[in-house]
């Protein structure tokens, strides 16, 4: 259960991590929000997926 | 001197032992595994300082396109019909299958030729990640023309993170190729968000009306910046082409395509060469053009993405400087005899370091993957000679093997006499492979002819 919620929170950080430069070129965000944006997913994306990534306990 | 050779050979013999038997049915892998193992490659730290450098020498945005398109269908293609077929038939790495050919002493000599390279190479990326990390700090970076360490600081910073790369891949590589396996996804769209990102500041408006003109006017401009040489739709092409000379002309990932169940499987490298060598590069050129055109890939990444960016760099350069710090131990483990693998990573990440001191090898990256794929090429034709051309005109295969010669004389003089004539080619450098190429393949051939066997 807790491996397809990691998998599903690191796949949002990496879509969110493709959609906030879109959004501040299509002038939806700002510069800073965009970087904020793209900072954290980028931090959510790389703590899922080494949680995803570690052996589950037998 | 011989018998110390052939001790050292012995000693080489034992470390690749695992993969000594030509891979077994049952292991072969089937194509989805492959375009899982492409699509993760050739996303490495050195693609920020790329697709920079095609922006800063002047190439234009017909050519740059063109040339990446097609030179990377041409390195596809090699793979395909030259590489993959001589895997699927040996079922080798190019280790073994070159010892039977070259003789044991002359796959040591390749071998530790492969790992200086390997150390210059990931001497780039730890400065690559050093201009990420200065940034912050507040190091100057070398300039373009830079050869030799510009500041304390400088030295300071790469000896720095060369120290922690090289401290971290010995405590443990398997955990950071696990780890670096997890980044790539990421570094890659650090790229591409980073060129989206930064398309408002060079004017390119919301509906993409004016893209082409500002890719052509203000990023490939097709004038380079001072002291740069001007390069053009073949310097591309053959670039996209070379970058990988060695794992594919040269042979080397006849380790991988060994597993695969049909020849064919090499076309799955398109999935790995276009997203890392024409897609990466294209967003590292907007990026550059947006700084203007300043060789600072710290500053690229984080004018283009912020702190996400500077990180994404450092991650890029560690992930990768990893496993080619391992492949350079590796090499270098056969002539430290007993040491453990820790201290030969310590040792090879100890030269790295150093090298990485240098900006020349960082400044000068485009010539020296040239160069790299240049040396180590020679084999990869004198390997394909051996197995294609000998049979079809009736030349016996593996004499080195079968006469049990530490060295293929012939090997190493056609390797020598190829590189020598690739040095005085009165052309540029990143087409000197191509004719080395067939003059290998065309040497190696005659020089056997005597051998042939009676019709």
């Amino acid at each position: 259960m807790m491996r397809i919620l990691f998998k599903v929170l690191a796949a949002a950080g990496l879509s969110v991590c493709l959609a906030a430069p879109v959004l501040y070129f299509l002038g939806k965000i700002s510069l800073r929000g965009f970087r904020s944006i793209f900072l954290i997913s980028s931090l959510g994306y790389l703590l899922f997926a080494v949680l995803l990534s570690r052996k589950p306990r037998p | 001197m011989t018998s110390k050779l052939a001790e050292l050979a012995s000693r080489m013999d034992k470390l690749y032992e695992f993969d000594r038997e030509p891979v077994s049915p049952d292991k072969l892998q089937n194509g989805a595994k492959f375009a899982g193992l492409f699509a993760g490659e050739h996303v490495a730290a050195t693609e920020f300082v790329i697709g920079a450098f095609f922006v800063l020498h002047g190439v234009t945005a017909k050519d740059i396109l063109l040339g990446l398109l097609l030179g990377n269908l041409l390195a596809v293609l090699t793979w395909t019909f030259l590489c993959a077929p001589i895997a699927v038939r040996t079922r080798l790495t190019l280790y073994w299958y070159l010892r039977r050919i070259a003789g044991p002493g002359l796959t040591l000599v390749y071998n530790i030729a492969n790992g200086i390279l390997y150390c210059i190479l990931a001497g780039a990326m730890i400065a690559v990640s050093a201009t990420a990390i200065g940034l912050v700090v507040g190091v100057k970076i070398p300039a373009l023309t830079d050869v030799w360490p510009t500041s304390v600081g400088w030295v300071a910073l790469t000896i720095l993170i060369g120290a922690a790369f090289t401290a971290l891949a010995v405590l443990g590589f398997e955990k950071l190729s696990r780890f670096a396996q997890i980044c790539s996804p990421w570094i890659f769209l650090v790229f591409i968000a980073g060129a989206i990102a930064v398309l408002p500041r060079l004017g390119v408006h919301p509906n993409l009306d004016n893209l082409w003109e500002v890719a052509r006017t203000k990023i490939w401009t097709g004038v380079p910046v001072a002291g740069q040489e001007k390069l053009g739709f073949g310097h591309i092409l053959f670039f996209a082409w070379f970058c990988n000379l060695a794992m594919h002309a040269g042979l080397s990932d006849m380790a991988i395509l060994r597993y695969a169940r049909r020849w064919t499987y090499g076309l799955y490298t398109a999935l790995g060469v276009y997203p890392g060598h024409m897609l990466c590069w294209l967003c590292s050129g907007v990026m550059v053009a947006a700084v203007g055109r300043e060789m600072h890939p710290g500053m690229m990444a984080y004018e283009a993405v912020g702190l996400a960016g500077v990180l994404g760099l450092f991650l890029a350069g560690w992930t990768t400087a990893n496993p080619t710090l391992y492949r350079a131990g590796l090499a270098f483990q056969t002539i430290t005899p007993g040491w453990p693998r820790w201290k030969v990573t310590l040792a090879a990440g100890a030269v790295t370091t150093v090298l990485s001191c240098f900006p020349v090898f960082f400044m000068k990256l485009l010539d020296y993957v040239a160069i790299y794929g240049l040396i180590l090429m020679p084999m990869g034709a004198m390997v394909l000679a051996e197995h294609w051309i000998f049979p079809a005109l009736g030349i016996a295969q593996y004499q080195a093997e079968k006469e049990k010669r530490l060295f293929n004389m012939k090997a190493l003089a056609v390797w020598v006499l190829t590189l020598a004539a690739c040095w005085f080619m009165p052309i540029h450098l990143y087409f000197r492979w191509l004719p080395g190429y067939f003059l290998a393949l065309a040497a190696y051939t005659i020089l056997h002819l005597g051998r042939r066997r009676p019709a």
